[in-house]
């Protein structure tokens, strides 16, 4: 689904609670082609909620998702449109890594391009690799795959300084093909890459223009 | 664009719990009537099959509830209804436990 086109991605008027916990009153969150949004906010404010009703997964009390003019409503149709990196590992333990690439249709040779050392790995199970290197493969597999978007629920957890900014360097390479959302409590690492910045605070989503607003809104200190 | 078999083994990688359950409540009531006459076999087949399908049911559920919710995404990300492979395990299981049913009640009517 690569194309020259751009696409756009808009999420709006997301509400969702929990018994009478209001957790997102009415987030939004859009992307398009070419652009990194990075998506801030305090431990259990809500970015993975918002994540997952947009891919489908969470029965929200209201949601509109638009991909270009199409709406679209399901878990079925969003995977089409978005690859979603959760925060915790979604690969099979047990499936060697090739396999896995078959699944996805993806180039195993093109992924030892990016990261050689997992050449020797095609025939080892997921189970048998580290947290970071599963991690490495779970967002190549999401940033390289056809489709127009990518949602990448803290990718830098896990990984070394020097695997960061491999990672980085690829968001920077594949943005250009894609639209990519990225969400990390390594915030630094995530501005050097945002083109647009979001904050999630209290259900609301806030744009930020720069560090102070951050301050302003009780996410990091100066 | 995945074959066939590649759907068949993620149908039985994602359902495998529900499978194994299912199987064994499928085992036990094709067990259970193979050794009873053919009289009561007639009678209790209909019981029998009300209750591995109450097994299916109840361990479907418990699959739905307890399995990580994370994993799903590896179904979703290669373009799968996770909520399609629950369809045909379900319609694989039950496929199974008919096709043995008949098999055994043909084979003891044969013996008769």
């Amino acid at each position: 689904m690569h194309s020259t086109e751009k696409n756009t991605l808009l999420a709006d008027s997301i509400r969702l609670a929990f018994g009478t916990y209001n957790v997102l009153n009415g987030a939004w969150l859009r992307s398009e082609t070419g652009k990194v949004t990075g998506v801030l906010g305090r431990n259990g404010c809500g970015k993975s909620c918002m994540f997952r009703s947009i891919m489908g997964e969470l029965k929200t009390q209201g949601l509109f998702v638009k991909f270009n003019d199409t709406v679209v409503t399901g878990s079925d149709e969003m995977g089409r449109y978005v690859k979603y990196m959760a925060q915790k590992t979604f690969l099979p333990p047990k499936m060697p890594l090739k396999q896995i690439f078959e699944y996805f249709g993806a180039d195993y040779e093109a992924f030892t391009e990016d990261f050689p050392r997992f050449a020797m790995y095609p025939d080892t199970p997921v189970k048998e690799l580290s947290g970071g290197e599963v991690r490495i493969v779970e967002i190549w597999l999401c940033l390289c795959s056809d489709a127009p978007f990518c949602i990448l629920d803290e990718p830098f957890s896990y990984l070394a300084p020097v695997a960061v900014e491999v990672i980085q360097k690829l968001i920077r390479r594949q943005k250009e093909k894609m639209g990519i959302i990225v969400s990390d409590h390594n915030y630094e690492a995530l501005l050097e890459i945002a083109d647009e910045v979001l904050l999630l605070s209290d259900g609301y989503v806030h744009l930020i223009k720069d560090r102070s607003d951050l301050v302003r809104y009780g996410y990091c200190r100066l | 664009m995945l074959t066939t078999r590649q759907k068949f083994s993620l149908v039985l990688m994602y359902m495998r719990p529900v499978l194994i359950v299912s199987g064994l409540g499928t085992l036990s009531a094709i067990s259970a009537l193979s050794v009873m006459s053919v009289q009561a076999m007639k009678g209790n087949a209909l019981p029998m099959t009300i209750l591995k399908i109450i097994i299916l049911a109840i361990s479907t559920l418990l699959f739905t509830q307890m399995s990580s919710k994370d994993r799903k995404y590896f179904y979703i990300n290669i373009g799968i209804s996770t909520k399609k492979l629950m369809r045909r395990a379900i319609v694989l299981d039950m496929l199974a436990y008919f096709v043995l049913l008949t098999l055994t009640m043909v084979i003891r009517y044969a013996l008769n």
